[in-house]
């Protein structure tokens, strides 16, 4: 490679990072820290609801990362007991929650509680802390399977087999065999689940109810609602400082349990049918009953059934200042933007963490999973009070939004892609030079070539983020033509009466219909390649 | 054609490989034998260009390969597990290097139909490297290796993943194939018979030194040090005594030990003595015996329980029987 094309792989990325993402979240932390950001830091502190608030924040978040694990765990035994072709299958339907908008996951919630009447009443659900726990075990499900099941999968089974042999019981095989080995899987998903519920934001605003807010809520109604800039600042400080906490928590656990999956011996044996049938039973019930009901609620008018809902997408509310339809245009033209972004981004940021310097490797590294612990609330927060004003006044331009989502993209198609460029053997690059190849070639032939099937794999994973994504965006421009469909989404479930409700239903069904399609293509790009989110 | 120069290779202040020289003539296969982490794939990496050498020089005809890189060197190299490319199918493997050479696409198509032919795989252009078995993908390796028609070949262990059978095949057919193409070979292995099988010059290693270097059959029948012997497969290895004592009497040698080859020993009838040299003559008892197809494999032991030998013999003795051997000095070698 020569030496301008290998100072456009760290620049290009690097200057996206500072201006997007660095520069806009010291600005929030600058604010925040400030003279008048200590004395709103300190009176948040004093203040009874704002310690109640980050006090909520915590133990949700750990209340549903506990939740999760455990209920998840069965389908992750599931997934490692099956067969290739069938493991593949069951781990592309349990990513559709994980996939789906948060504001789809609220408003199926929604739609599952008016249905069976848990809206009201002794049963009441909705607005409740349950609401929440329950949205946060669907949505992170995906998680705890895709990670502790590929995990699992790996592992030598003849172990368990010995121990049976041994006159262990299978629960005592469990507890003492499999699960102590299964730790580094299963805390490095509890991180990630504990990471995505503390700083969840669609789910709590529309089930949370109007009384229950956490840090990432909060933020927002000081921001936006407010417009008490300093105060969001401080919020976004503490929670920015919390979320390094976990992040450096979590490293130093993954460091010193390593999740490398190795292709292990297997002794493959059918599992028994009770427990095949009732895990999958179990699954399907935890994940499809919110999802069913969805497409139930949007096709249900008055008493019967119709497709009316659908058919009023394409009209013009008072709610949105463009047809709900007009909104997943706009949805679908910022997530190929921003998934392109991503993917040009992402994809030259692997190669310097792969190939480059160690230092410069280890900066890269953590400074674009950087992003993905940091709250979507505070990147949109930090890009509206950053880059208002010359020479970056990009505050008004709808570019703002992809450049939002992608930012959000980037460490999803790095964590994708990194593992895949470390996976290949280096000898596969020996072998090519022997061959003949140029240094510069052998990354064109061998990494590049090896390393695309991460890359789409990556990318649909951005494609989907894009599409769903709500907390930046809710701070970004919303005009006619840049209204994004979470975003529509949104004012339609807050709006109360039935005839929006069936018509966010219907918009809700066909965003996640869009995103199950990026699912599909990703775990069809995946092929063989195991282990990662 | 290659030569080898006091090559040292140091892996954090540790030699790997230490001063080893040997070189490879036109059509010669060489091979290098000795233990796993003895250095010998380091040196085969180091040849092909892949590993930093400390000091020491490789030349190929007459070219000194210090400052060249191995894309330039022109050697091929099969790997240890045959790294081939996943992403590409067989006729795209074995193309690769041509490619690399700018070779027309008509010339590389004929090249590829040339090689599997070589290499026995007919029509496998379009396969997927995932679906070929152990023995299959060990062949598209060598013609891959092979196709952009290098003077010299490294084979790292290149039979390590097969099973016996297979292997037993291939130790025959790939020197075979080697010599109809008229190519010079580096072959590493750490099987003895497997390098007998192959070898016209053997290099024996062990702990980065070359221990022994020769024709197979006089490497093995002069091994020179106790590890060369033992890492041949040699079981026989006598301490001789003060004034050369040896069970079987007194060899012309002082202290020190010898390496009694397999075949050094002949069953005699007692009466057939007095016609051979007394000092030749060793008494034991069998042990066990094994039938190795067309000899006899015994061990045996000396009535006082002192020494134990293997050796082929063409009458198969019974167990627990008392034989009179009589040992070929020529067989007998010192070792260090």
């Amino acid at each position: 490679m020569s030496k301008a094309a290998r100072a456009l792989t760290v620049v290009v990325p690097a200057a996206f990072i500072v201006v997007f993402f660095a520069y806009p979240v010291a600005n929030v932390l600058s604010t925040g820290l400030a003279g008048a950001g200590w004395r709103a830091m300190a009176d948040l502190f004093r203040s009874s609801r704002e310690r109640g608030i980050i006090w909520f924040t915590i133990w949700q978040a750990a209340a549903s990362t506990i939740i999760t694990v455990i209920v998840a765990l069965p389908a992750a035994a599931l997934v490692a007991g099956l067969s290739e072709r069938h493991r593949r299958l069951v781990r592309a339907l349990v990513t559709i929650p994980f996939v789906l908008p948060t504001v789809v996951v609220g408003g199926a919630f929604e739609g599952l509680f008016q249905r069976f009447g848990l809206d009201s009443g002794t049963f009441r659900l909705e607005a409740t802390v349950w609401a929440i726990l329950l949205a946060h075990v669907f949505f992170n499900y995906a998680v705890v399977v895709r990670t502790v099941g590929s995990f699992w999968a790996g592992l030598d089974n003849r172990l368990e087999e010995q121990a049976r042999l041994l006159g262990a019981n299978r629960w005592r095989t469990f507890a003492e065999i499999t699960l102590p080995r299964l730790r580094p899987a299963i805390s490095a998903a509890a991180a990630i689940v504990f990471l995505f519920s503390f700083t969840s934001f669609g789910v709590i605003l529309i089930l949370g109810g109007p009384r229950r807010a956490t840090i990432e809520t909060d933020i927002y109604r000081f921001a936006v609602t407010r417009g008490d800039l300093t105060t969001a600042a401080s919020l976004a400080v503490v929670q920015l400082l919390a979320v390094i906490c976990l992040v450096v928590l979590a490293t130093a656990l993954e460091r010193r349990n390593p999740l490398a999956t190795r292709q292990a011996r297997r002794a493959t044996r059918r599992p028994g049918r009770t427990w095949l049938w009732g895990n999958i039973a179990f699954t399907t019930l935890i994940l499809g009953t919110p999802i069913g009901v969805l497409v139930e609620r949007s096709l249900s008018v008055g008493n019967g059934y119709s497709l009316s809902n659908y058919s009023a997408l394409t009209h013009r509310v008072r709610q949105l200042p463009a047809p709900a339809l007009a909104a997943v245009g706009h949805s679908l033209v910022f997530a190929v933007i921003a998934t392109t972004l991503a993917a040009l981004i992402g994809g030259l940021a692997s190669l310097v963490v792969v190939h480059g310097r160690r230092a410069l490797s280890r900066i890269f590294d953590l400074g674009l999973t950087l992003p993905l612990g940091t709250s979507a609330v505070t990147i949109g927060f930090g890009i509206l009070i950053t880059l208002d004003e010359p020479p970056l006044d990009l505050r008004t331009a709808w570019i703002m939004i992809p450049i939002a989502h992608a930012l959000v993209g980037v460490p999803f198609v790095v964590r994708t892609m990194v593992p895949v460029l470390r996976g290949i053997d280096n000898s596969l690059r020996e072998a090519a030079a022997v061959l003949g190849a140029t240094p510069a070639r052998v990354r064109r032939e061998i990494d590049l070539p090896i390393g695309a099937r991460g890359l789409v794999v990556g990318a649909g994973f951005a494609f989907a983020v894009s599409m769903g994504e709500f907390g930046a965006t809710s701070f970004l421009p919303r005009r006619a033509d840049t209204i994004t469909a979470p975003v529509a989404l949104f004012r339609l479930l807050s709006t109360p009466g039935a005839t929006m409700r069936g018509q966010a239903m219907a918009l809700a069904v066909v965003l996640m219909g869009v995103v199950a399609l990026a699912v599909a293509i990703i775990e069809s790009a995946r092929g063989s390649t195991e282990g990662g989110l | 054609m290659l030569r080898v120069e006091s090559v040292t290779v140091r892996f954090d202040g540790r030699a790997a490989v230490d001063d080893v020289s040997f070189d490879v003539d036109d059509r010669e296969i060489v091979v290098l034998l000795g233990p796993s982490g003895c250095g010998k794939s380091t040196l085969l990496r180091a040849v092909a260009g892949l590993q930093p050498v400390e000091s020491g020089t490789i030349v190929s005809d007459g070219t000194d390969l210090a400052n060249t890189p191995p894309h330039e060197r022109g050697i091929g190299m099969m790997f240890q597990d045959h790294a081939l490319f996943p992403h590409r199918n067989v006729g795209q493997n074995i193309e690769f290097g041509l490619r690399m050479q700018r070779i027309g696409s008509a010339d590389r198509a004929r090249r590829v139909e040339e090689m599997l032919d070589l290499v026995g795989l007919p029509n496998f252009e379009s396969r997927s490297v995932g679906n070929l078995s152990g023995g299959e993908a060990q062949r598209v390796a060598l013609a891959r290796a092979l196709a952009p028609r290098p003077r010299v070949v490294l084979l790292d262990e290149p039979f390590g993943s097969l099973d016996r059978e297979l292997r037993d095949r291939l130790v025959d057919e790939i020197p075979d194939l080697l010599r109809r193409i008229g190519i010079s070979a580096v072959h590493v292995t750490h099987d003895h018979d497997e390098a007998f099988a192959i070898a016209d010059k053997l290099v024996v290693m062990g702990d980065g030194h070359v221990l022994r270097s020769g024709r197979p059959l006089e490497v093995w029948a002069d091994p020179g040090t106790e590890t060369a012997a033992r890492f041949l497969g040699h079981r026989n290895i006598i301490d001789v005594g003060p004034r050369g004592l040896v069970p079987w009497g007194n060899i012309d040698m002082d202290a020190g030990r010898v390496v009694v080859l397999p075949d050094a020993a002949t069953i005699v009838e007692t009466r057939q003595v007095s016609a051979i040299a007394v000092a030749s003559i060793l008494e034991a008892d069998v042990v066990t015996t094994r039938f190795r197809g067309g000899h006899h494999e015994a061990e045996v032991v000396t009535p006082d329980g002192s020494t134990r030998m293997v050796f082929l013999l063409a009458r198969p003795p019974a167990v627990g029987e008392r034989v009179t051997l009589a040992l070929d000095e020529s067989r007998i070698s010192a070792i260090d």
